[in-house]
């Protein structure tokens, strides 16, 4: 917490340095949430490509004051739903080999564990408001009340889109344990 | 079936990662745009300042331009209060004749017993030169514990867990650490407080106790105008030296300020042995071992592991990984370099050390361990009672099973008499078991 407000101090200053730091702390967290909220790898690296690019340029004006961890969650969160809509459809259906990688290089790819991988692979089944409310919650430790600020819906239908997401995931995987 | 909280348990820890390439593909693309608009701001004034520093003679004039310049904003504060004989220059100047420093950061969320801690030696120019780290658990929870050794921008990193060794000379990763490191000098903390309040956004209030024993108290509070606006740190200065001892840092909540952390200045300008600076993985594999040396495997137990060496990394059989609670009849305990302890029924029955065990050394009877010859081995276990070549592995006890399948160099060779078993391959042992011992009737 202390580390980063320091670097949001030395950001506003225009170091590169603190940039690197800010990349290096949050890029994976954030490509875990952008591959939970796209289901593709591809656009999930667009997504915080894009991210990153503007949070870069953005120094000069930069006053967030709050935490910048939600914060540049907040960006990946626009940024999908902007992907999205731009594509006009819901976020994929995933292709098997997407999952493994969309490159032979894996130096140039996106890598995720087996668990990782599958549970992306069940995440990608549920309509997105209720994958965006569960990967929130879940993975970006977001509270129900954030959530329904950011998604402009009441708590109480932030509970049901994490009650029935979680219930759909419980659902899949057990599916998938019978075959 | 799967319940809901396990569902929730694993979406918490699901992780991707992206590739190295990937990795430095999204960073220069955000540079170029970082660079792109930079322009010459007020901000990097003080950068200049610290480039000035470098030398010592613009220094002595730098300090001397430093001390009028601030003179004005600590006086006032003294006029107000009672009459406290110290600025902050005073430590501004005592700072910069720091060569070594050792520092503990204290995190509320963590244990206290578990500081992160750093090392530092600094060059005549005040930069760093030399830095150690140990990063506790809570730091990365999913590496474990490191080590982190910085010279002059290149970074070696051992993780404690892994046995794992890197050496990274990106600047990407150097700069981080670096970075990291200087925030946590206490001469860019005071001077942070210089250029704030420079700009009237800090404002600094001073404590000197009569006795001298006691520290002097500046508490610098953030206005709202500032960029850190909200906390407060506060500066416990060593009235004998002008060196700060620690900072506590506070952020403002519910209108009360609230503790966040606290650093711990210790041995100012003590030298640091250089090979502090340095990371030695042999010291750590020699304790190892002499832990293993304390556990009699003929009698083992699951808790004596556990008290001899301590908890593993993971609980495995094969590929599947289990928990504590549902540990099948056979399994193993994953120690760091992949060190396995096989048990069978709650009793140990082999060690069992892979290819990344080689930095173990010779851990049986200190002349056998990963990378011995076949020569070597049969030195000191002894002779095979038969020796079959190029046929199939019948695992038979005593028995020298050499270029199996006719594969040249790819041998099994067990001896439980002596609770010992081998694979090689080129004729040199990748696989070492060390077993229970039966006695010879037995094979």
């Amino acid at each position: 917490m202390i580390e980063d407000e320091i670097l949001k101090w030395r950001f506003r200053q225009g170091s590169k340095e603190a940039l690197c730091r800010i990349y290096e702390k949050y890029l994976d967290y954030l490509l875990t949430l952008a591959v939970g909220f796209a289901n593709d790898f591809n656009t999930a690296q667009d997504i915080v490509h894009d991210v990153f690019v503007r949070f870069a340029a953005s120094w000069q004006g930069f006053s967030q004051r709050g935490n910048l961890k939600s914060y540049l969650t907040t960006c990946i969160v626009n940024q999908a739903r902007d992907h999205i809509r731009r594509a006009g459809r819901q976020p994929g259906e995933l292709k098997e080999d997407a999952l493994i990688s969309e490159s032979d290089c894996p130096e140039r790819a996106i890598i995720g564990d087996e668990v990782s991988q599958q549970l992306n692979k069940a995440l990608a089944e549920l309509p997105y408001e209720q994958r965006e409310t569960v990967v929130l919650h879940l993975k970006g430790g977001m509270k129900f009340k954030e959530i329904a600020a950011l998604q402009s819906v009441t708590i109480n239908t932030v509970q049901g889109r994490y009650r029935y997401g979680l219930d759909k995931l419980r659902s899949i995987l057990n599916d998938e344990v019978q075959k | 079936m799967r319940p809901t909280e396990k569902v929730e348990r694993e979406l918490k820890k699901m992780n991707f990662s992206a590739g190295a390439e990937l990795r430095k593909q999204i960073l220069d693309d955000a540079m170029k745009a970082h660079e792109q608009t930079k322009t010459q701001s007020a901000f990097e004034q003080p950068n200049i300042w610290r480039t000035l520093m470098k030398n010592k003679l613009v220094r002595i004039a730098a300090i001397t331009a430093i001390v009028a310049g601030i003179a004005f904003g600590v006086t006032n504060i003294l006029e107000r209060g009672a009459t406290p004989a110290y600025a902050i220059e005073q430590t501004i100047e005592a700072n910069h004749s720091i060569r070594f420093l050792h520092i503990k950061y204290f995190d509320p969320k963590h244990s206290e017993t578990e500081p992160k801690e750093i090392w530092l030696e600094f060059d005549e120019g005040g930069q760093p030169k030399n830095i150690r780290v140990h990063m506790p658990e809570w730091e990365s929870p999913g590496e474990g514990p490191s080590v982190v050794v910085w010279n002059q921008g290149k970074m070696t990193v051992w993780f404690k867990n892994k046995n794992l060794l890197e050496t990274r000379e990106n600047n990407e990763f150097s700069n981080r650490f670096l970075m990291m490191a200087r925030e946590a000098d206490p001469k860019l903390a005071v001077e942070r407080f210089y250029e704030l309040q420079q700009k009237k956004q800090v404002e600094l209030e001073i404590t000197k106790p009569a006795n001298k024993a006691e520290p002097i108290i500046v508490k610098a509070t953030h206005l709202p105008n500032s960029p850190y606006a909200g906390w407060r740190w506060v500066l416990y200065v060593d009235q004998a030296t002008n060196l700060v001892n620690s900072v506590e840092i506070y952020r403002l909540q519910d209108g009360e300020f609230k503790y966040e952390g606290r650093l711990e200045y210790y041995d100012y300008n003590q030298p640091i042995a250089p090979e502090m600076f340095t990371i030695d993985t042999m010291k750590e594999s020699k304790e190892f071992i002499a832990k293993v040396n304390q556990v009699n495997i003929n009698d083992a137990t699951v808790d004596d592991i556990i008290r001899i060496l301590g908890q593993p990394l993971s609980y495995r059989k094969g590929k599947e990984t289990f928990t504590q609670d549902n540990l099948p009849e056979r399994y193993g305990m994953v120690y760091p370099s992949y060190f396995w302890v096989f048990i069978h029924k709650g009793k140990v029955v082999e060690f069992n050390l892979g290819e990344d065990c080689a930095s173990l050394g010779h851990i049986f009877r200190d002349r056998i361990g990963i990378g011995s010859s076949l020569e070597e081995v049969l030195d000191v276990v002894g002779q095979p009672v038969k020796t079959v070549e190029g046929q199939p592995n019948k695992w038979e006890n005593g028995v020298l099973y050499k270029d199996i399948d006719g594969h040249k160099g790819e041998c099994y060779y067990q001896r439980p008499d002596q609770g010992v078993r081998m694979f090689f391959t080129d004729y040199k042992v990748t696989t070492l078991g060390l077993t229970r011992t039966e006695s010879p009737t037995n094979q």
